[in-house]
């Protein structure tokens, strides 16, 4: 048997339609946080989740621009160049099934805002399965939208590319462009893509709706309330921290398969998030997943853990702090930077400096909407 | 951090196709490759800040899935079904045919050796790229390569057809 003859059964046998995705992109990247002790994070986006179960391509690029409409109107606002993770700028105006889409989250960095409603059931392996999912998410001015960025499909020695399409007029959210985006690989799925303010993107996806879907992805984007200025609450609020710190992204989820609610607030010094960061994770205690711990603050038992590696010629520092029951809340805070030395302007006591610092409010009428001070 | 996240989810997702493709070759088996897959995103993640900001994150992302492949074979391995056609299965056309027969091949040869063929004549990687996947010397991916290419020769061999037209196809 020769090399080539290998190759091309290999070639042949790989070709094989592939049934549907059970990969669960969300579900791996929170066993992976729960494993490793990390638990700042409960959820992605249920774009992304959806996209997880989902067989095939999710995304490739758009070459050829979008048809022209000039029976719709460009909106008069401008979107923001970035949006304020402290502030409600979207919400959902209207969903379908609204009882059941129970799983609510919604997260801001300064280039996207992402909202979310997911209706789960119970599924296999003590863990529920998403069986509806509503997911919108803004772009800030000039930010490339997903269906817009560049990816290959099959292989990243790029073999195959794929993009998203074909792109047809959509009718008008709101008096602005839309279009319908197909996804390939999904012939019965549509992206609805559109202007909700001049130089900023919205896509909403859908899966898992019943009757016309197209109508009811357009009644969701045309009650979609963009430019709110609601400002968002969090369970605690950090006092004396660097002046460097800004916030560069926040979460906030609720009614979720495994907890009521969860928030977390990231700071960094750099407005990129690329700098040494910040994290803090309130949410609500739960026995089941305590830490063994190795020290106390504030009389709490607690765990920290401080990791310095050089993997693969990239070194990284961490500093975890793990506070599993304080008021019935459970605390991560955790600090990233490349180096100790470099984490050491933004906290010089670690994470052990930032507990101090940090006041949490238990009763849900006292959340704060000023989470810095 | 979210951010973090949610470039991960991004890279995941666009990749998920060939994770698969990859995986299935492994293990012959979509539902056991999904496994694999899931697995080995999650060992991804641990890692993700370091493999965001390497020039290679595919390369890296394909040495943990073979890794998971070999470390937890012995977990999977009782689950594994050479293929075998049900009494009910409909005719095949030769394509579908000499798939079948090469994934039954495949699926006999050791894992190690089918993860060396996979690496060297599916992901296209040199002697020494596949002995850094492996954990292992060059001359021991050159002796598994020759060992799997044998075995593959003798059992496609013994197969009454119809592997045969997928290899004299290939040699056209």
């Amino acid at each position: 048997m020769k090399d080539l003859d290998v190759r091309t059964l290999l070639a042949d046998l790989a070709d094989t339609p592939p049934p549907p995705s059970r990969v669960d992109v969300a579900h791996a990247m929170t066993m992976a946080r729960r494993r490793s002790r990390a638990r700042t994070w409960t959820s992605v986006a249920a774009s992304v989740l959806v996209a997880g179960v989902a067989a095939g391509v999710t995304y490739a690029v758009i070459e050829r621009p979008p048809p022209a409409t000039p029976a719709a109107a460009v909106p008069a606002t401008d979107a923001p160049a970035r949006f304020d993770p402290l502030t409600r700028y979207a919400s959902f105006g209207w969903l379908p099934a609204q009882p059941q889409l129970t799983w609510q989250n919604t997260s801001i960095t300064t280039e996207r805002v992402d909202l979310s409603a997911t209706e789960h059931v119970p599924g296999s392996l003590d863990r529920p399965v998403p069986v509806v999912n509503v997911s919108v998410r803004l772009y800030a001015a000039g930010a490339v939208p997903l269906t817009e960025r560049p990816a290959e499909a099959q292989s990243p020695d790029g073999k195959t590319t794929v993009e998203y399409g074909p792109v047809t007029e959509a009718p008008a959210v709101d008096g602005a462009p839309a279009y319908w985006v197909g996804v390939p690989g999904e012939p019965a799925k549509v992206v609805l893509k559109w202007r909700y303010a001049t130089g900023g993107w919205a896509e909403l996806s859908a899966d898992g709706l019943t009757g016309d879907v197209r109508a009811t992805m357009r009644r969701i984007a045309g009650a979609l309330r963009v430019g709110g200025t609601e400002r968002i609450r969090f369970p605690f609020h950090l006092t004396g921290l660097s002046p460097a710190l800004r916030a560069t992204s926040s979460q906030s989820t609720r009614n979720g398969p495994d907890e009521p609610w969860s928030t977390i607030l990231d700071l960094n010094t750099q407005a990129d998030g690329k700098g040494p960061s910040l994290s803090v994770v309130v949410r609500p205690a739960n026995p089941a997943e305590a830490h063994d711990p190795n020290t106390t603050v504030g009389g709490h038992p607690a765990r920290r853990e401080q990791v310095q590696a050089d993997h693969l010629g990239v070194p990284e520092y961490a500093d975890r702090l793990f506070v599993d029951d304080v008021d019935g809340l459970q605390i991560s805070i955790l600090i990233e930077a490349g180096t100790a030395a470099a984490a050491e302007p933004l906290a010089p006591d670690g994470v052990l400096g930032v507990y101090p610092a940090l006041t949490l409010h238990p009763d849900l009428a006292g959340w704060t909407d000023r989470p810095l001070r | 951090m979210y951010e973090r996240d949610r470039d991960f989810a991004d890279y995941v997702t666009a990749r998920l196709p060939w994770l698969r493709q990859v995986a299935y070759l492994l293990t012959q088996d979509w539902h056991h490759a999904d496994d694999v897959v899931q697995t080995a995103i999650m060992r991804l993640y641990k890692h993700w800040p370091r493999i965001s900001r390497m020039e290679n994150p595919d390369g890296y992302a394909r040495t943990v899935l073979v890794r998971t492949f070999i470390s937890e074979r012995r977990r999977w391995g009782s689950r594994v079904q050479l293929t075998a056609d049900p009494p009910d299965t409909p005719a095949r056309t030769p394509d579908q045919a000499s798939q079948v027969a090469v994934r039954t091949a495949l699926a006999v040869v050791a894992p190690r050796q089918r993860a060396t063929l996979v690496l060297r004549y599916y992901c296209d990687l040199t002697v020494d790229q596949v002995a850094e996947v492996l954990r292992c010397s060059p001359g021991t991916v050159k002796s598994q390569t020759a060992r799997g290419l044998n075995a593959l020769r003798r059992i496609l061999a013994d197969t009454p057809s119809p592997a045969a037209p997928a290899v004299e196809r290939s040699r056209s």
